[in-house]
């Protein structure tokens, strides 16, 4: 721990060259923060007087009750690297002394978001990969977050204790072991890499993986052993970095290197990294959990380690633990790795502003990111909001990318709605405070300037989740963060006691804040709906609503799905409505549009934004469509974005232009609430194929066109054999042999299906791949549990809509029942509306 | 005479306010107790005075504002006493809904001949001429006094036939004949048997049967009693419910409404919402538990939180404070910094709305039956008075409290409008001073907000997002402002009223086409003939009879 004023902190804020912002991301239980707890115990800044118990970030009380962390904190370590080893950063530096910045993110994938706001704020990210479990689905999920935010990874593989105490690992094994995770991390990287980055593989030989037990506070990197064997073997550190990974084998007898397992007369060597960097550790492990007292002293000596005299009475793993992070201390091989690997702010920033900022890249506001300028415009990036002491208020959590930011300055804050040169979302107010967000606590400062991570007072009441605070008026919005996961699961909550109503609206907004993906509104039926990634988000969303946001007894209903409307056909025959008047009338028809096309559309790829040609272009190469159609669409929905399109294809129709707009608006109206049952409409395609309209623009007013338009959309839909598409989560779950028919049994009762399967080499751990529908995932979780005895958790994330097999208006069908049962929780009447309600006959 | 009449069709697209019901009527004589109707007639005649004639044109329905919605005198609101002494001729309208319009006919031939008997034996009644006018196809709703047509016909007296809303009117004297609506009393005890603690609120079409039911339930079952009152200045009639308040009625009472499904089913599952709901239905003698539309409602309100444009909607020009209301809408919605316009279109339907899809949510000023829309088919929702007070006040505190007659609501405005004065509440003159002047620019001003940042956002529970608390200004303001026309670059010549103008811009299609398109112009054809109901080249079509044109 390192005892600072808050005056020599706030000095090391003013070199952005110096400053390492930082993420630890990994897939559940892999050991971040336990990994974090070992550095911060080193290295971390706490104030004077403000000395921490363990578990530095997993400060709420739940997260150390459950042992999983469920919020991501922030905490600031300083760290000074030998002047000898100042040389080998690659960027420029000033000084020996590094101010990091760590987040410890949460694994679970329900909280996934929170892993997003915290890449958001740093430049690089710690990728921790237990070396039982390996790469796994969350492994994936946030290390191609990371990349899509141009964020660089370095390695530590965790866990090495376990396979030399629980596996009894060979050397040889281990290597593999480790190969395998490298490659399979690297795999991920090239996959998703962005090529500004340049190459962002991580290579065990260039110091970029690190190898070590959290919980034993032990960690190495080549670059330790390199050092060591450096001088004894007299060549350059870098060049015996390389030696000591891979196919490099050292003859002992010749003492040659050679790059072949064998030996002239075929006898096979010892790889090298088995040799020099893994044959102690075995050799310490082995002595001293054997209990070889003699050998112990002789290794201790030889590898330099002095023990105290109160340690010298030690044994075991408390022995161990001592010698180890005596010989490979946690913090420094880390520490190293980060500020010699990962990138300064100064560094990131000037290829982070592309994808970071949405205006010009030659404004002033993207020259002072680039620049990463403390006297230039001030842009900041709130990227979430951590409760204060203070019941309802919040600390606006967020990195200064440009300028400085300092308590009492006039700023621009600027809500995700802004656009530049309206009003909309905007609001110009003056910063209350500046603090230091550190763990637990928060320290006062007057300002903190670019490339730093800061909380701010005064925001909250403006800004609901994030958004951009800038001095500039013409700056544009920092560009929203995209999550990967989506709130797909939601519940209604409603207060035991009818007072208590403006309370719940009050925690609800709190709940929303306190949370960077949750979802709170009130449904058409009028109840407040709480909507979260998966079951265990919507449980921890739940209780804190209860207990600190809104703080009155409530209820909570079943967990209920969103489902989809769709058509699995054309529709049967040209559908007409007559308006109210009978004057105009609508020819439509519904057919279904791709998957593929329907996914473009939701991720953005095409988008109602584009110029129609470019469009067009798209869909006729990529999806097939008719280039006439593609030109022609005249808009997508609900929401005016959605993965619905009504195409006009109509021929010289007069006075069309002018009801256009009430059909989009009776489009986005329909495809909102399906015909079925209320729900969003997704990959319809509509086809306005002919319109007959009233010659007196009197008599084909909005009026008219609009519930026509609307109830031809309703007639077309039902006539194209409608159904319900459902949300499926990938579940992932890791388990020993042993407990594999347990997984199997509990997927069959929940409509699961399994489509991978596979051991995961070297381990006794299988690894299962299954879809399993939403709506049959609620108690999940406690069933695999269960019928694992515990040995089995799965990884839920959702994956795709998939269509319910059957026509949604026959009785009898799984869908039928589906939509039935959503109709009656709505409050509308159970049955279907009869086609004859939306189809005029001719 | 024996009739009856379906409801009528087309329920899935035109909202129908009024209840259709189905009833036969064997004698209407003794069906609307005829007799006792025309004996409060005769006690009528001494009181009757000339109506304030109507200022426009009786046929000149093109501009209802003029003589609708401006505040009228003090002179008509109190009738002046001032009698007619040589009255010659009282004309009577009968107002039938269109369910019991078959025995309007059969009505007056029986009222005319009561009012012969009455002639002989009261003197007063020789002289004058009795003129029965029948008045169907409401306005607004059948169940209110249609004032605007009695008084287009000249009418000196009304006499409302039917389901009433027991709205009070404004000006006319008015009698009432709900009818003698059959009912299975012995069916309703047996049901009622189930709920021994409960308040009966019944339909006014049954209150004939109630002091027989009484006598076969329970002590504990309690009647909300329909009380009459006869006016001692001009002889109207007029009736209240006698309803509990809230803190006299026990939380287990199960509040028993009797009556057709109705909105007064839905209007009492509001006001009662946290009591349990039994409705009766005399017709199909059927008992259900209909769900409470208070969180449906309560959805509204917080969508009518959200809305910028306010559409207040005039679904009554007889209900009495009508006027009062709509000035204080306006008002309350000025002082949100919101815009709102005034629509009167008589009875309401979906198309009639969706001709300005720019309003965020419309309010609709009616009697308290008639307010409650179910909007799902409407593209913009319909929220009541009330609920709007309550969702544009950000700070109330909504628990379930839910009112729906327009004294109720305007005493509740009172406590959300901050300095504003409310309009008729109190009579003193100087509120009716006050009211009685077009809102001036002074009010326009008075935009409190006690609030710590009055710009800061709010959390929207129906996006879950916050929203700015958008101030849009009010024609008045704008006009005031406005000295010239604003030349735009483009040389297109705007008003500056910021609410229309954004609405332009989101608009594909905003009028003529200054510039000639490029396209080619089509080449002229000769069209269909015919209208889009049925073009002659079209086959006909087989359904045949019951089929209108255009
Ligand atoms: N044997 C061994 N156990 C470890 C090591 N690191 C962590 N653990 C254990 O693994 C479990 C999970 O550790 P955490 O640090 O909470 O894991 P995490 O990645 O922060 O988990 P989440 O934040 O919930 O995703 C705890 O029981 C730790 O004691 C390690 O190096 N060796
Ligand atoms: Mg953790």
């Amino acid at each position: 721990m390192v005892n600072f004023t808050i005056d020599q902190i706030r000095a090391l804020m003013d070199k952005p060259t110096n400053i390492r912002n930082m993420s630890v991301i990994a897939h559940v239980d892999h050991g971040k923060s336990t990994l974090t707890d070992s550095l911060v115990s080193k290295a971390g800044i706490i104030s004077t007087g403000k000395a921490g118990e363990a578990r530095f970030t997993d400060t709420r009380q739940d997260e150390q009750d459950r042992g999983i962390t469920i919020k991501s904190t922030a905490i600031s370590m300083y760290f000074e690297l030998p002047k000898e080893d100042l040389g080998d950063i690659a960027q420029k530096t000033e000084g020996s002394d590094f101010l990091i910045n760590l987040i410890d993110s949460p694994g679970h994938v329900d909280f996934s978001s929170e892993v997003t706001a915290a890449l958001r704020v740093t430049d690089g990210a710690l990728v921790v990969v237990d070396t039982i479990e390996g790469v796994c689905v969350q492994t994936e999920t946030v290390l191609r977050q990371a990349l899509t935010e141009r964020i660089k990874p370095v390695l530590v593989i965790n866990k090495v204790d376990r396979a030399l105490l629980e596996l009894q690992m060979t050397k040889e094994d281990l290597f593999q072991n480790f190969q395998r995770v490298i490659e399979n991390v690297n795999v991920i990287i090239s996959t998703y890499t962005d090529k500004t980055l340049g190459d962002v593989q991580v290579y065990p030989e260039k110091g970029t993986v690190a190898f070590g037990s959290g919980l034993h506070g032990w960690a190495f990197t080549l670059r330790q052993f390199a050092a060591r064997y450096a001088k004894k073997f007299g060549v350059d550190k870098n060049k015996m970095m390389l030696k000591l990974w891979g196919e490099n084998y050292f003859n002992p007898a010749t003492k040659k290197w050679t790059t072949k397992g064998a030996d002239a007369k075929g006898k096979p060597l010892e790889r090298a990294f088995c040799m020099f960097v893994l044959d102690p550790i075995f050799k310490l492990f082995d002595a001293i959990m054997n209990f070889k007292k003699d050998q112990i002293s002789m290794i201790l000596e030889k590898l330099e380690i002095p023990l105290k005299s109160d340690e010298k009475d030690l044994e075991g793993k408390a022995l161990l633990k001592n010698v180890m992070k005596k010989f490979l201390p946690a913090g420094e091989a880390l520490l190293e790795m980060i500020v010699i690997h990962l990138p300064s702010p100064a560094t990131a920033q000037r290829y982070r502003v592309d994808t970071l900022y949405e205006g010009p890249l030659d404004d002033e506001s993207a020259e002072g990111i680039r620049a990463c300028n403390p006297n230039a415009p001030l842009m900041l990036y709130v990227s979430k909001m951590v409760p204060t002491s203070d019941k309802g208020r919040f600390y606006a959590f967020g990195r200064v990318f440009s300028g400085t930011v300092r308590s009492g300055l006039k700023v621009r804050i600027q809500g995700p709605n802004y656009q530049p040169g309206k009003k909309e979302d905007l609001f110009v107010k003056s910063i209350q405070r500046t603090v230091l967000m550190m763990g637990r606590y928060v320290e006062a400062i007057d300002d903190c300037p670019a490339g730093n991570i800061v909380g701010l007072v005064g925001v909250d009441q403006f800004l609901l989740k994030s958004g951009t605070i800038s001095t500039s008026e013409t700056a544009h919005n920092l560009k929203v963060m995209k999550f990967s996961v989506s709130p797909v699961v939601r519940v209604a909550v409603e207060v035991k006691n009818a007072n208590d109503l403006p309370k719940l609206v009050e925690g609800l907004k709190r709940l929303s804040k306190s949370d960077p993906c949750v979802q709170c509104f009130t449904s058409d039926s009028g109840e407040h709906i709480v909507a979260g990634a998966g079951e265990l988000h919507l449980e921890i969303c739940l209780k804190d609503l209860e207990e600190d946001h809104a703080q009155v007894p409530l209820k909570t209903g079943d967990p209920v799905v969103q489902y989809r409307e769709t058509v699995t056909a054309q529709s049967s025959m040209t559908c007409l409505s007559k308006s109210p008047n009978k004057h105009n009338r609508i020819f439509m028809t519904a057919e279904p549009i791709s998957e593929e096309l329907s996914a473009d559309i939701e991720s953005g790829k095409i988008n109602p934004r584009d110029d129609f040609k470019v469009r067009a272009r798209m869909l006729a190469e990529e999806h097939g469509w008719d280039v006439t159609d593609a030109r022609k669409i005249w808009c997508f929905g609900p929401d005016t974005t959605g993965p619905n399109l009504l195409v006009d294809m109509t021929k010289g129709v007069q006075y069309l232009n002018e009801i256009k707009d009430s059909c989009v608006a009776a489009f986005q109206w329909a495809t909102k609430e399906g015909v079925l049952c209320e729900e969003h409409m997704r990959s319809i395609r509509f086809n306005v194929l002919d319109v007959t309209l009233h010659a007196d623009a009197i008599h084909r007013g909005g009026g008219q066109i609009m519930p026509t338009c609307r109830r031809v959309c309703y007639a077309s839909v039902l006539t194209a054999t409608p159904t319900l598409q459902e949300p499926v989560f990938l579940a992932e779950v890791q388990c020993p042999e042993s407990a594999m028919g347990g997984i199997y049994g509990v997927l069959n009762r929940r409509r699961g299906h399994v489509f991978a399967e596979e051991q995961r080499p070297g381990t006794p751990l299988y690894s299962v791949k299954a879809y399993i529908p939403v709506a049959d995932s609620f108690g999940f979780t406690t069933d695999l549990r269960a019928a694992t005895g515990g040995q089995a958790f799965p990884q839920m994330v959702f994956s795709h809509w998939q269509v319910m097999q059957g026509d949604a208006t026959q009785a009898g069908t799984k869908v039928n029942d589906v939509v039935k049962a959503t109709r009656k929780r709505k409050g509308l009447s159970e049955e279907v509306p009869a086609l004859d309600r939306y189809y005029d006959k001719l | 005479m024996s009739a009856a009449i379906a409801p009528t069709g087309e329920a899935a697209l035109v909202q129908t306010i009024d209840v259709p019901y189905r009833v036969e009527v064997a004698d209407p004589a003794a069906f609307f107790d005829l007799a006792n109707v025309a004996t409060s007639l005769a006690d009528l005649v001494p009181h009757l005075t000339t109506l304030a004639t109507l200022q426009s044109s009786p046929n000149d329905g093109s501009a209802p504002e003029q003589f609708t919605l401006e505040r009228r005198d003090g002179d008509a609101s109190q009738p002046q006493p001032q009698l007619r002494l040589d009255m010659k001729e009282c004309r009577v309208a009968l107002q039938f809904p269109d369910e019991l319009l078959f025995v309007s006919d059969a009505v007056v031939s029986a009222i005319s001949r009561f009012m012969d008997d009455l002639r002989v034996q009261r003197d007063s009644l020789q002289a004058i001429q009795f003129d029965f006018v029948i008045l169907a196809d409401t306005q607004y709703s059948a169940c209110c006094v249609d004032e605007v047509a009695a008084q287009h016909i000249a009418a000196n007296v009304l006499v409302h036939f039917g389901r009433s809303c027991l709205s009070q009117a404004s000006h006319m004297p008015v009698l009432f004949a709900f009818g003698n609506f059959p009912i299975d009393l012995d069916h309703v005890a047996r049901t009622l048997a189930d709920v021994p603690k409960a308040l009966v609120i019944y339909d006014v079409m049954y209150a004939h049967a109630m002091p027989a039911l009484a006598a076969k339930v329970a002590p504990t079952v309690r009647f909300a009693t329909i009380e009459r009152h006869v006016s001692s200045t001009n002889g109207s009639t007029n009736y209240t419910r006698n309803l509990p308040t809230k803190e006299e009625l026990d939380a287990d009472t199960t509040v028993v409404v009797i009556g057709p499904p109705s909105p007064l089913v839905s209007h009492y599952s509001l006001v009662f919402g946290q009591h349990s709901l039994l409705h009766y239905d005399p017709l199909s003698r059927e008992c259900s538990r209909p769900r409470s539309l208070l969180m449906k409602r309560y959805a509204l309100m917080t969508k009518a939180r959200d809305a910028d444009i306010i559409g207040i909607v005039v679904g009554t020009l007889g209900v009495a404070n009508y006027i009062d209301m709509i000035a204080n809408l306006k008002k309350l919605i000025k002082s949100h910094g919101k815009k709102y316009y005034t629509f009167v279109l008589g009875k309401l339907n979906v198309a009639k709305l969706a001709n300005f899809s720019e309003i965020d949510i419309f309010v609709l000023v009616a009697c308290p039956e008639s307010s409650l829309i179910d909007s799902k088919e409407f593209y913009r929702p319909v929220v009541t008075p009330f609920e709007l007070t309550m969702a544009l006040d950000m700070s109330s505190s909504w628990t379930g409290e839910y009112r729906l007659g327009f004294t109720d609501v305007m005493h509740h405005m009172v406590e959300h409008m901050g300095d504003e004065p409310v309009d008729g509440l109190d009579q003193s003159s100087t509120v009716a001073a006050s009211s009685s002047k077009p809102t001036t620019a002074a009010d326009a001003d008075s935009d409190t907000e006690s609030d710590a940042d009055p710009d800061q956002p709010y959390f929207s529970l129906v996006t879950g997002t916050f929203k700015s608390r958008t101030k849009v200004e009010n024609n008045e303001t704008i006009h005031a402002k406005i000295q010239d026309l604003t030349l735009y670059e483009s040389g297109q010549v705007a008003l500056v009223s910021p609410a229309a103008a954004r609405q332009l811009q989101t608009r594909e299609w905003r009028g003529l086409e200054m510039t000639p398109s490029a396209e080619k112009s089509l080449e002229v054809v000769e069209g269909r003939f015919g209208t889009a109901a049925g073009y002659a080249d079209e086959p006909e079509v087989e359904t045949g009879k019951g089929r209108r044109g255009g």
